[in-house]
């Protein structure tokens, strides 16, 4: 492994230039710095209000070329101070987020934080961070790196002055000692602290790191640093004396130099000194941008311009951000506030998308496509909460109003978010180009690349409301081009296009690549396939039987899923899995196998067992946990013997057999267990299981546990199975204020199972005074999620004294409900749902305007009473916003099957 | 009946960990079909406090989620037709704007204010809805005053608190000033609720 060191050096010496002037900087006044005020979250957003108020510092200077900055924005950088740490906001704009940790933690033991590595392998391109930081000296000062990974490194350096004797020494490597074991101290309770926000891409997720094929848009960053950690003056320190804890900051100056790599960029080092010559970043201290600590903030253009961006007309702000791109700043701070303003933003903005640098343009098309993302949300919400949207998406004159953004559709090169937006802004101007390009003889395939890649991955994730059948037709077009099939590169993006369109009519065409000499088309013909054929198609078990490239098998591996109950994709799996060259292969047909129902399920799994290496039996055992084989009970039953301490989906798999032979063997793990998933599961593999033995055991837990999380599924389980002579450490439990909550919210939950007398006094007794038993709770425990569980608890007696028969229970269960929060409702009612009783509650809940609490109620009505509720379930499964949900990308946590489920139950349960 | 043993309770809390989490399990355990994370949906709100014309004034956002947004119309769609009208809009917003008002109360200097809506509710992009409310407070003398807002619908949705303002401290005219960062504040046993400590300053 390289050291810290040898991985500085080279990437610092791959910037030098050994012949650089030697003459003094003359240092410029420093720049105010604003204090910041109010509560400061270190989460990477830059969303206090005070660092508006900061100056913008651009960190666009290139190394190489002193005085003159980029283009494009690499950096800007904030600074902030208060009477504990200096705050560093910065944002980078990398399409391209790299990052690399050492591996290694550093600093303070109750504050280690992982090392970045700023140099790598030249394929890395890795991207980094860095600050220079001084109160004045210019041979003394920290060195820090940050990366998109929120990884970081605190250097103390020391430069060597000629003058001074050391200089002779053969110890400073270049002249600067860098003491990477050094590392900025925490200030008492005031600790150093980094976080990192990921920059949504342009189709709204965020940007990832080191993953090099997506278009990322960087990254915002906090950083906070103690001021006795970095070393402030001694004048500045807290009176101790006097028993004072601030730092006096106000008008302390320091030197700050920002740099920012970009592994990508031929020019790779960019920095904020305007006045920088090109050597190293520690040897031209003179030349650093300096700052004084002010009361008062930042300079008063820069603060003019962020008091005025919240309140500024559409009209207005879009002049602002033309006037700021105009002048090459950045605009990044404008991006959200801009976005803010819907599609009458894009409007504005419109007429200049065309004009000036690819830089400006580019600029441009980001908010253009941000705004117009608005297009994936339903046309009924644009309506009313964005006519704009509304006219350019839905209204009569609609292409014309998305010719405004059409404009790139006739420029020779697109610059790098024109396809994002044509498709979010101008997605019929778009279509009718796309059909021009079908027939056309000189397809331009980059164009076309970019389009195919990004429309069908909306389809996928149904973001595409409007155009799909449109988009999925002109799959069919393209494969009749034959200047685009003579292309590999864009055959292998057809085919995937197609099968991410659902353009099931080139299904053949589809069929025929998966005989392409290019390994790469073979591939995404088996990644298309499973969208586009309803039946396992008979070219696929003729492939399975001869293809020898392993990416290609893999891909087919898990394309298999696609046909969970055709016979013919099991008879593939089998062959599959006898030729494959390696245990990729195996996995990902047994990942497929886990839901099938293929008549070969337990040929394939049988032969796991035989084959059982790098993880191969571990997922057979998946799939027999989650569908039992009982040919393989045997088979399953004597890895006990083999395996001392049984791997956890052995445990799942025993537990889903039912075999009471296992019971004593996973009875003696629990009891032995230190890892607190394993004892989880065996828990509830001994549920499972049943009988004497498990039961034994789990009571044994159960009495035992100390782990919360584990006590309270024992206590769970303890209801739910009615575990005999657990009723009087269940009430414990329940009663014991000092015990956590969750874990006597379970425990009540539980002593609904048990209708003794001594548990309904237990419970009367909660119920007569809940503020006694509920008041205090968990020191631990924040107030906001204590008081919901408390809440919950008090629900819960009643849900317990109702199991018991007490029918006032019932109303005042009602009164908790109307008055309860969403997470008390569900839960509620997620209860009802186990017990399958029914309560008033459901159907108040089935008129729910909260999502989640209709979810609940639906499953409560198909447990309890489905008949009795079928029509109002009926009318919300067809009620044109449930389906607008249902029909979308947005998460609808499984409504739609439960919905099918009660309604399709006949009787309650 | 005997406690429960104390060493075993210490052992608990000594584990106890992230509250959170305890959280999200006991609503997973009562909750399976709903997989891990809270379906809740989010709220996000920004608030703004200021003062005017003898007026407090307060705008409150919220921003929901298109999954709750489509929840809402889903409400307000009385004959399912999958259309809402601008009537059908404003009557649910209204309602929801009265309902609104009446869990934010706001104390100055001590009194408790009556805060009324103050205008219709505005629906802006990407699923934003403001509502503005205000009350008298009369012709105040110059000086500070202490003021805290509690904002009992927060107890029921999670989501992003923003206080959205004044954006110019310092300059002529009275001034809201945050007094003290917003938290959440314990409401005897009931889930809490967002508590906003401001001072007003009278030029």
């Amino acid at each position: 492994m390289r050291t810290f060191l040898s991985a500085f050096l080279s990437a610092t010496l791959a910037t030098l230039s050994f012949g650089g002037e030697d003459k003094p900087v003359e240092a410029t006044a420093p720049s105010p710095m604003t204090k910041a005020s109010g509560a400061v979250t270190i989460d990477g957003a830059l969303d206090e209000p005070f660092w508006k108020d900061c100056a913008a510092i651009r960190c666009d200077f290139i190394n190489t070329k002193p005085g003159q900055q980029s283009e494009q924005p690499r950096m800007v950088v904030k600074y902030a101070w208060d009477e504990h740490f200096l705050y560093i906001g910065y944002e980078t704009f990398d399409a391209n987020l790299s990052a690399k940790g050492k591996g290694v933690k550093d600093g303070p033991e109750k504050n280690q934080r992982e090392g970045c590595e700023i140099a790598g392998a030249k394929e890395e391109k890795i991207d980094v961070v860095e600050f220079f930081i001084s109160f004045g000296d210019e041979n003394f000062f920290w060195e820090i790196h940050h990366n998109a990974l929120n990884q970081f490194n605190d250097i103390w350096i020391t430069t060597v002055n000629p003058a001074w004797p050391i200089s002779k020494s053969s110890l400073p490597m270049y002249g600067i000692f860098f003491y990477d074991k050094e590392f900025i101290k925490d200030d008492g309770e005031k600790t150093t602290a980094m976080a990192v926000k990921l920059n949504p891409r342009a189709d709204g997720t965020p940007s990832t790191v080191n993953t090099p094929a997506d278009m990322d848009t960087g990254y915002t960053a906090e950083l906070r640093l103690p001021w006795g950690g970095l070393g402030a003056p001694q004048a500045a320190r807290p009176d101790e004396r006097k028993k004072l804890t601030e730092w006096k900051m106000e008008n302390q100056q320091m030197m700050l130099l920002a740099v920012v790599q970009d592994g990508d960029l031929p020019e790779r080092y960019h920095h904020s000194a305007p006045n920088r010559k090109n050597d190293w970043f520690h040897k031209t201290p003179g030349a650093w941008p300096r700052y004084v600590l002010a009361k008062g903030g930042a300079a008063e253009p820069a603060k003019k311009a962020a008091v005025d961006l919240n309140e500024l007309s559409t009209e207005a702000l879009a002049a602002e951000i033309l006037r700021r791109l105009d002048n090459k700043e950045s605009v990044a701070e404008l991006v959200q506030a801009a976005s803010d303003h819907g599609m009458a933003m894009a409007r504005a903005l419109s007429r200049e998308l065309n004009r000036g640098t690819s830089a400006r343009q580019e600029a441009l098309m980001n908010i253009v496509a941000l705004a117009a993302r608005c297009r994936q949300s339903h046309g009924e919400l644009l309506k009313h909460y964005d006519p704009p949207a509304f006219e350019t998406f839905y209204g009569p004159n609609a292409r014309a109003e998305q010719e405004r953004y059409a404009g790139a559709l006739k420029s020779a090169v697109w610059p790098r978010q024109s396809a994002s937006m044509l498709i979010q802004a101008a997605p019929l101007p778009l279509l009718d180009w796309m059909s021009a390009q079908a027939v056309s003889d000189t397809p331009d395939i980059p164009k076309l690349l970019s389009v195919w890649n990004q429309w069908g991955s909306n389809i996928v994730f149904r973001h595409e409301r409007q155009h799909a059948p449109a988009v999925r037709a002109l799959a069919g077009r393209f494969a009749q081009n034959a200047h685009i099939l003579s292309n590999p590169n864009a055959l292998g993006a057809l085919v995937r296009f197609a099968g991410e369109s659902g353009a099931s009519e080139v299904t053949e065409f589809v069929l025929k690549a998966l005989e392409h000499p290019q390994i790469s088309v073979r591939a995404e013909a088996c990644r298309a396939l499973p969208r586009l054929a309803t039946t396992f198609p008979d070219a696929m078990l003729r492939a399975a039987g001869k293809e020898s490239d392993g990416t290609v098998l893999l891909m087919f591996g898990e394309a298999l899923q696609g046909w969970p109950t055709d016979a013919r994709a099991g008879e593939a799996a089998l062959t599959l899995f006898e030729r494959a060259p390696s245990a990729d292969v195996r996995r990902a047909v047994l990942f497929s196998a886990i839901d099938a129902k293929w008549p070969q399920r337990t040929d394939l799994l049988a032969r796991a067992f035989a084959m059982p290496g790098d993880g191969v039996l571990g997922v057979a055992l998946q799939a027999i946990a989650e569908k039992p084989v009982p040919a393989l009970s045997a088979k399953t039953t004597e890895l006990m013997t083999e395996l001392p301490e049984p791997p956890a989906p052995l445990i799942d798999a025993l537990g889903a057999a039912g075999d009471v032979k296992a019971a004593p063997y996973l009875a003696r793990t629990l009891k032995e267990s230190k890892n607190l998933a394993i004892s989880l599961k065996l828990a509830l593999a001994l549920e499972k299981i049943g009988g004497p033995e498990a039961h034994a055991a789990l009571l044994a837990q159960l009495k035992s546990a100390t782990q919360p999380l584990l006590a309270q599924h024992l206590a769970g389980i303890a209801g739910r199975v009615k575990l005999a002579g657990s009723e009087e450490t269940l009430i414990s439990l329940a009663e014991d204020t000092t015990a956590p909550l969750p874990v006597r919210l379970q425990s009540i939950a539980a002593l609904g199972a048990f209708p003794t007398e001594s548990v309904r006094a237990s419970l009367q007794k909660i119920d007569a005074n809940p503020e006694k038993f509920f008041g205090a709770g968990d020191a631990a425990a924040t107030p906001s999620s204590q008081s919901e569980l408390v809440e919950q608890a008090r629900m819960l007696v009643k849900l317990a004294l109702l199991q018991h028969g007490d029918a006032k229970a019932a109303d005042a269960a009602l009164e908790l409900f109307r008055r309860g929060t969403p997470t008390t409702q569900i839960t509620l009612l997620m209860m009802l749902a186990r017990l399958k009783r029914d309560h008033p509650a459901v159907a108040e809940g089935l008129a729910s305007q909260e999502f989640a609490v209709l979810l609940a109620s639906v499953h409560a009505a198909g447990a309890a009473d489905a008949p009795k509720y079928r029509e109002r379930l009926t009318a919300l499964k067809r009620a044109p916003f449930v389906r607008a949900i249902l029909e979308s990308g947005l998460n609808s946590n499984g409504l739609e099957a439960a919905l099918d489920a009660a309604l399709s139950t006949e009787k309650g349960g | 009946m005997p406690r429960f043993p104390q060493k075993r309770v210490a052992d608990m809390q000594r584990r106890s960990g992230s509250w959170l989490a305890f959280c999200a399990a006991v609503l997973t355990a009562f909750t399976p079909a709903l997989a891990h994370e809270s379906p809740v949906d989010h709220v996000d709100r920004a608030i703004r406090i200021s003062v005017a014309n003898g007026k407090l004034n307060v705008r409150y956002q919220v921003q929901l989620s298109e999954r709750a947004a489509l929840m809402q119309f889903q409400r307000m769609d009385a004959n399912a037709d999958g259309a809402v009208t601008v009537e059908e809009r404003t009557a649910f917003l209204d309602a929801f704007q009265r309902d609104l008002g009446q869990q934010l109360s706001v104390e100055l200097d001590g009194k408790a204010l009556a805060l009324k809506p103050d205008g219709a509710a505005k629906l802006l992009p990407q699923c934003r809805q403001v509502f503005t409310f205000s009350a008298p407070i009369g012709e105040l003398k110059s000086g500070r005053y202490k003021g805290r807002m509690l904002d009992s619908y927060s107890r029921n949705f999670p989501g992003a608190y923003r206080w959205d303002g004044p954006k110019t401290p310092g300059t002529e005219g009275p001034q809201v000033l945050v007094a003290e960062a917003p938290k959440m504040h314990d409401t005897d046993g009931h889930p809490s609720v967002l508590q906003i400590k401001f001072d007003v300053v009278m030029p």
